[in-house]
């Protein structure tokens, strides 16, 4: 798929683009978790910044994301929280870091958003297998009737294998397809004043939205995985 | 009211002919049912991801209206079904994308 020129091209033969964007997203993360902690370590943490502060922020995004693990999944909670808010803030940052003209996001190369989708149902089946057991998961993908066991659990594995595409191919092409309308329409001379205003307004709430979306699935698959235990 | 249909008619005659110029020109092409296909699957995917959201919209809004306190809790989960069936047009475009240059 045929991307506009990022400001990355200058180094793509030594380094290819996805592993630079995903390099300076990681920068951009870093940054924003050192300026965060730096303003941890005043108070101890217990009392909360004054105003409209990036620590307020994500403290209300962390309390969200908390309180929507704690009715999924249950007392085990705690285990997969920094799986999740990691996936969570990262895709957001790096979905709002390809809209900007000349930067691209990683999240717009399937790379990296191929990795991430084997991380969460990896994890996700890591977390079936120990919290059911090896056996009783299995006889489980296998289904209630005993004959049509063989087509049930091709269908199930199939269904799993699924989710890690529909995941990656979701997040790729949201944002792929953002920005690629953006630099489209910056193309044609005279709606370049005026449309492209829509689509950026657009693809700020997407980015939001599909970074929501892919950590609130990673969270759904892990409790569908936890909670199975007939 | 006769006028509006002459003009009508002008209006298309005169956009539709350089169309019918390039419709000749590009049956000539060897692979011309990928790039048929390549518009089907952006269409149609665009056409099934309408109704599902029009029908989920519409569930969301029927509830509010008949439950206006609930709203912030039926919007939710509406968005989250919106960017669910969103995904299943963005895999017809995907295709679409692949299939583009190839012909």
């Amino acid at each position: 798929m045929a991307h506009p020129p990022t400001i990355f091209i200058i180094l793509e033969n030594l380094i290819p683009i996805a592993v630079q964007a995903l390099a300076a997203c990681s920068v951009l993360v870093l940054l924003l978790a050192w300026s965060v902690r730096r303003g941890l370590r005043e108070e101890d943490g217990i009392i909360p910044a004054q105003g409209f502060t990036l620590r307020n922020v994500l403290e209300l995004l962390l309390e969200a994301i908390v309180s929507l693990m704690r009715q999924t999944i249950g007392p085990t909670w705690p285990r997969y929280v920094p799986l999740v808010g990691t996936l969570g803030f990262f895709i957001l940052i790096s979905n709002l870091m390809g809209l900007i003209p000349g930067l691209g996001g990683p999240t717009s190369y399937v790379e990296t958003n191929l990795s991430w989708a084997v991380m969460a149902v990896a994890v996700s089946e890591y977390a079936a297998f120990k919290h059911q057991g090896a056996k009783a998961y299995l006889s489980h993908l296998a289904g209630p009737i005993w004959w049509l066991a063989p087509l049930m659990f091709v269908v199930e594995v199939i269904s799993h294998l699924a989710r890690l595409l529909s995941l990656t191919i979701r997040l790729t092409g949201n944002m792929f397809a953002d920005h690629t309308l953006v630099a489209v329409f910056l193309s044609f001379p005279v709606v370049a004043y005026f449309v492209p205003w829509v689509f950026m307004g657009l693809g700020v709430f997407v980015a939001f939205l599909q970074a929501f979306i892919f950590s609130f699935l990673t969270i759904i698959y892990i409790g569908l995985a936890l909670e199975d235990a007939h | 009211m006769r006028v509006l249909w002459i003009f009508g008619f002008a209006l298309l005659a005169l956009t539709a002919a350089p169309d019918l110029a390039l419709a000749a020109e590009e049956a000539g092409s060897p692979s011309w049912g990928i790039a048929i296909g390549a518009g089907l699957a952006i269409g149609l995917a665009g056409l099934g991801c309408g109704i599902g959201q029009g029908l989920a919209a519409a569930g969301a809004v029927q509830g509010i209206a008949r439950n206006p306190g609930a709203a912030g809790q039926i919007q939710t989960p509406m968005i989250i079904g919106l960017a669910l069936i969103e995904s299943i047009a963005l895999y017809g475009f995907v295709i679409g994308f692949m299939l583009q240059g190839k012909f």
